[in-house]
């Protein structure tokens, strides 16, 4: 079962910021899930493929240009929610 | 249904203004009722598209998708709308270009109504996870639609829009189009571009059609499959194989779809569709697919890993306008506050969910070991297509539920996902078909499956079943 500080650590490294009230239902929550998904941890499978091929081969582009729609940059600095001449303006990193 | 509108629209029965506008009237009048729709198309954009698509028509009177209305789920790009997933960290988000797919539609006259509602990022199988507000079913407005793609199902089943376009990770297409009484069908993995979809789970998520109709899926499908420079996955597809009479097809049935505990009504529906079948020569015979109950359990965690790694580029500095946002003391600070709100709670548990089972000491003991079953899945599909051409199996355990019945239990949430997840982790496709209603009046869907890359063969199959259906 996880406990409060593996949920607080947990939602630290996805920066997610929980109540003390949903701590306690992602507490829950997640035994449940966990507990659900475990069969497959447990399953014993003979003869279990390597998971490395099959479907998801990676595919790789040559690295040429890869500037399609020069306008599109524009646009999506243009959707910044503040931003200094073309730079996304964020807080202080410290 | 296409054919029969492009049909007036060429002998100058109606024009495509009348068309957007006996749609637009039945959204106004019912999607206050349903929330099948997040946000309309209207305005310059709007009157742009029809004036493109009589151009179109002019031109080209053969092009069947010209002044067709359709509706596109809120997790896909269109230029000019609001492209929200339904979340509340991207309310204000309009996309910036258009999605491969919404371009190639585009190009053929199709007009976009608006954006239908989602469970937030296409996580969830009954829209009661939107930021917004859940969708109704329009057999029955207290029970729920389905999930994820609800909107879009409810807006075809409902007549506010002719099809529509949704996306399916792990049923999100075939189980909503079941609970509303319509066609939808997931295509093989890389059929279709998913540039411009809002990633969930990328490994598994696949866009297509819901529509009244196979014949009209077939129409859209044939107008976005097709390989994209822009998505390294997609890939071209073999032409559909010659048409087989009933007589000499082989059909599976995979006998882990055929336990306990499906309801009643659907297991009757199924089982009259073989003996018609069987009628008319067609060979049937028991297949198996042993690893079935362990394919939600290996989606449930390669699907949040995936899902925790993609969601976490909406950091709330990039992609929304500045107001409703708060500020932070410094990033993290910024960060823990606007991602904390901005996303629901089952994207926190699914962003927390994926966030354990990468981390370091669980990766082998979840991760690696799911990816190993999903190899092993696709490998029994490819065994199964080569003893038959087709499975039949039913699309969910149940029909429609009541809204609000699992919202506080996700693993009874999770389970109306049992029988279609394992399409998504082979790579193949399938389709729902109508099979039918209850004795209360609600859908009750029929699911095919095909081997990978036999997308046009499996329409064309769906075609041959659907007439059966009605017969």
């Amino acid at each position: 079962m996880l406990d409060k500080q593996e949920i607080n650590h947990l939602a630290d490294l996805a920066r997610l910021n929980l109540t003390e009230t949903e701590n306690e239902s992602l507490q829950k929550d997640l035994d449940g899930i966990l507990n659900y998904v475990n069969q497959l941890a447990e399953a014993k499978i003979d003869d279990l493929p390597d998971a490395s091929i099959g479907l998801s081969e990676n595919a790789v582009r040559e690295d040429d240009n890869p500037v399609i729609n020069s306008s599109l940059a524009q646009n999506i600095v243009e959707q910044f929610p503040q931003k200094e001449g073309r730079s996304l303006k964020i807080p202080p990193v410290f | 249904m296409i054919k029969e509108i492009h049909q007036k629209l060429v002998n100058h029965e109606v024009t495509v203004s009348d068309l957007v506008k006996t749609y637009s009237d039945n959204l106004q009048k019912h999607n206050g009722e349903l929330n099948a729709y997040l946000s309309i198309n209207e305005g310059a954009l709007l009157e742009e598209a029809i004036q493109n698509a009589e151009q179109i028509l002019k031109n080209n009177p053969e092009e069947l998708l010209a002044g067709i209305p359709i509706a596109v789920k809120d997790n896909i790009l269109v230029k000019g709308l609001k492209a929200t997933a339904a979340s509340k960290i991207l309310e204000n988000y309009v996309a910036v270009e258009d999605a491969t797919i919404i371009g190639r539609l585009k190009e053929r006259g199709v007009i976009i109504l608006g954006k239908t509602n989602l469970d937030e990022f296409a996580m969830g199988s009954s829209t009661e996870h939107s930021a917004f507000g859940p969708t109704h079913n329009p057999y029955n407005l207290d029970l729920v639609p389905g999930g994820s793609s609800g909107g879009s199902a409810a807006a075809v089943a409902a007549d506010l829009s002719v099809a529509a376009l949704g996306s399916d990770t792990g049923g999100s297409i075939r189980q909503p189009a079941s609970f509303c009484g319509v066609v939808g069908f997931k295509p093989s993995y890389g059929a279709v571009s998913r540039y411009g979809l809002l990633a969930l789970s990328s490994s598994l998520d696949q866009i297509g059609p819901l529509a009244k109709n196979v014949s009209d899926c077939q129409t859209i499908f044939a107008a976005i499959v097709g390989k994209d420079p822009k998505d390294a996955t997609t890939v071209s597809l073999p032409p559909a194989a010659p048409l087989k009479d009933l007589k000499s097809i082989r059909i599976g049935l995979p006998k882990e779809y055929f336990v306990e505990g499906t309801d009643s009504a659907i297991k009757n529906q199924l089982e009259k569709l073989i003996n018609q079948l069987k009628a008319a020569g067609t060979s049937i015979e028991e297949v198996s697919l042993p690893l079935t109950s362990l394919a939600l359990p290996c989606y449930y965690i390669i699907m949040p890993a995936e899902a925790s790694s993609n969601l976490g580029r909406y950091d709330g500095l990039r992609y929304a306008n500045k107001e409703g946002f708060k500020d932070g003391e410094n990033l993290l600070d910024y960060y823990l506050r606007n991602k904390g709100t901005g996303f629901g709670s089952e994207s926190r548990r699914r962003i927390l969910l994926g966030t354990y089972v990468l981390s370091a000491g669980y990766y082998d003991t979840y991760y690696k070991k799911a990816l190993q079953v999903q190899e092993a899945i696709r490998r029994d599909f490819d065994r199964v297509f080569k003893q038959v051409d087709y499975l039949i199996t039913p699309t969910t355990p149940t029909p429609a539920f009541a809204l609000g019945a699992k919202t506080d239990d996700p693993i009874s949430m999770y389970l109306a996902d049992i029988f279609t997840v394992s399409a998504n982790l082979a790579g193949v496709p399938a389709i729902n078909l109508n099979g039918g209603f209850n004795q209360n009046g609600l859908p009750l869907g029929i699911q095919l499956i095909a081997g990978r890359y036999q997308d046009f063969s499996l329409l064309n199959f769906s075609e041959q079943i659907e007439s059966l259906l009605q017969s």
